[in-house]
């Protein structure tokens, strides 16, 4: 499945690199999941995109990118309150998994900017579509090492997509952009119990145009 | 007549310019196509005599063709750019202050170039101009009297920008001429001018600067498109029953035409589904058999064909049909799946796999896009159904933007 996604991502960035006149854009970012009630989920988030020029337009309205999530495991430093109290005080065993990285190709269209003088304002919509792993938390879940059934689906890697707004704001080269991004998935817990995962994420990236 | 005058207007507006007969070099790159190098070569030597006329009446040398090649391979470069920031750091690294750039593009017969010019010191670009005609002739033609207008609004260009930065040795072209008199502007001085600068070197990059509009009268409703969808999806007949709507993400990139446009498209979907033992319990084994294990995700990837059935300014309406396949996925583990599941459902087990493989894919609806008057961006709703084989069927309504690129 890595193999199937680093392929999925060389091939993207193969098609991506035969757009001409185009601006590349590297950029990373630090942020975290803002919908998950049981855990905290820090990300730290790389990218690249190529902003093809929009033919008889002065700037581009399109990019094409590739996106890598990273989020730390801190084990239980990872718990809300609301899961402390379900594993310790109420003995309930919440269906919780952590993502622990993510790989995804992403288009995003700018429908609307803004210029004045030296500073750009844009606003962007796009999808994604990728690879995220995710890893149950066992301790949550109230089962051991040894319960097969948990431990086959421990650490998955899941096919996922999603829908991305994004606001940015340039000077010259440089750009400061806040992301919404939403990432959704199927998830198999306890090897047959599947979870409809709907991941969104606030971020904060520092953008140069290279 | 006209074309004689425009030239005229263009020899003066050039020989009016105040500057100097410095020997400045200007790089002129071959034209970047992927249309065929033979009119590459035509549309390179236009430019390069359009250039060197221009570039002639200042006296500023001009490299390219065998010059260019041969000057690059001294500095031990590569001799193929593809892309503008490649033509402006190799034309500095062999001393030229300007470089000229060229594409060739062919939409619908028609050819269209556009030439730029970019300051090999601050990568930033100086001027930028397109032509377009029906044949390569034509384009050539013309192409001598666009290379003089874009070599004279760079020129003209450069040498504000240097006046107003008052830094000579940054930028070495404008300098004072004992040909003409000094511009008004440094007539006057400024207190903010006298302080002594540093020279700055700005490292090559390309900035992110405007190009000059210009109506090429070609349709923008053509060329390469894509679209970013999102919306909402139903599984219908069996599916149905125990599926709730789903979301579906889509990417669809296009060749548009005029009446019949091709492409591709992505379209991944998740649903929720009631879990196995509800189903069990509702007797989803009895009859028909419609039991399915749970949430699955759905990834097609398809061909796309439209055409245009209804383009007025206001809107455009299209149908649309896809084919392609398939892979349908739910994360069960086959051994616990038979054992637990299978078992829940008095033994039976259903022809849907919980993972398929690829599955043969078939859809087809109405596309109507809403073009934005000042924008490249289209607003765009899709409504429609697909049917994978040995899944099911469902209707879909999503909403999305699309721009050209």
């Amino acid at each position: 499945m890595r193999w199937a996604s680093l392929k999925a991502l060389a091939c993207w960035m193969a098609l991506t690199a035969t757009a001409q006149a185009s601006e590349k854009v590297v950029y990373t970012g630090v942020g975290g999941v803002h919908n998950d009630p049981f855990l905290k989920r820090n990300i730290f988030s790389a990218g690249i995109q190529v902003r093809p020029q929009v033919r008889f337009r002065d700037q581009p309205t399109v990019a094409f990118g590739a996106d890598v999530w990273f989020s730390p495991d801190l084990a239980q430093s990872d718990w809300k309150s609301l899961t402390k109290r379900l594993v310790d005080d109420l003995n309930i065993a919440p269906d919780i998994s952590k993502i622990n990285y993510a790989v995804r190709a992403n288009a995003v269209i700018y429908p609307g900017k803004h210029t004045n003088g030296s500073i750009e304002t844009k606003v962007g919509i796009g999808t994604s579509f990728g690879f995220v792993r995710t890893t149950d938390d066992l301790e949550a879940l109230d089962a051991e090492m040894n319960e097969d059934r948990a431990v086959v689906t421990q650490h998955q890697i899941h096919p996922c997509s999603g829908l991305m707004l994004v606001g940015e704001l340039w000077r010259d080269n440089v750009g400061l952009r806040l992301r919404w991004d939403n990432v959704t998935f199927i998830e198999g817990v306890n090897a047959t119990t599947l979870e409809y995962k709907g991941n969104s994420a606030l971020l904060v990236d520092l953008m140069v145009i290279r | 007549m006209k074309g004689m005058k425009n030239t005229l207007a263009v020899a003066i507006a050039v020989a009016l310019l105040p500057f100097d007969a410095n020997a400045e070099d200007v790089a002129v790159f071959p034209t970047r196509t992927q249309s065929g190098s033979g009119a590459a070569q035509s549309v390179t030597r236009a430019v390069e005599t359009g250039v060197a006329d221009a570039a002639s009446l200042k006296g500023l040398e001009v490299l390219a063709g065998n010059t260019l090649r041969s000057s690059i391979v001294q500095s031990g470069l590569s001799t193929n750019c593809s892309d503008y920031s490649c033509e402006i750091a190799t034309a500095k690294s062999i001393g030229a202050t300007l470089v000229v750039s060229s594409s060739l593009v062919n939409f619908e017969g028609r050819w269209l170039v556009e030439l730029t010019v970019h300051d090999t010191l601050s990568g930033q670009t100086l001027a930028s101009h397109q032509a377009q005609a029906g044949s390569i002739s034509q384009l050539a033609s013309i192409l001598n009297t666009k290379a003089k207008v874009v070599m004279a609004m760079a020129l003209k260009d450069s040498s504000r920008t240097a006046l107003e930065d008052d830094e000579p040795e940054a930028k070495s072209f404008p300098k004072s001429s004992s040909q003409r008199s000094a511009p008004p502007k440094r007539t006057a001085p400024k207190t903010k001018r006298t302080k002594t600068k540093p020279t700055k070197t700005k490292p090559t990059k390309t900035k992110r600067t405007k190009t000059t509009a210009v109506d090429v009268g070609i349709k923008e409703d053509a060329g390469l498109a894509v679209a970013v969808r999102w919306g909402i999806i139903k599984p219908i007949g069996a599916m149905g029953a125990f599926t709730s709507m789903g979301q579906a993400s889509r990417v669809e990139v296009v060749r548009k035409a005029d009446q019949l446009s091709f492409g591709g498209a992505i379209q991944a979907s998740t649903h929720n589904v009631a879990n196995y033992e509800e189903q069990a319990v509702a007797g989803c084994y009895e009859g028909n058999n419609t039991c399915f294990v749970g949430d699955y995700s759905l990834l097609t990837l398809s061909g796309v064909a439209r055409k245009a059935v209804v383009d007025n300014p206001e809107f455009k309406v299209q149908a649309q049909g896809t084919a392609g396949v398939a892979f349908r996925r739910s994360p069960v583990i086959e051994r616990y799946y038979v054992e637990e599941v299978v078992e829940y459902w008095n033994g039976s087990r259903p022809t849907r796999e919980p993972s398929a493989g690829f599955l043969p894919a078939l859809g087809g609806g109405i596309d109507v896009a809403f073009p934005s008057g000042h924008s490249a961006v289209r607003f765009t709703t899709f409504i429609g159904g697909e049917l994978v084989v040995g899944h099911g069927a469902s209707t879909q309504f999503v909403i999305g933007l699309e721009s050209p690129f």
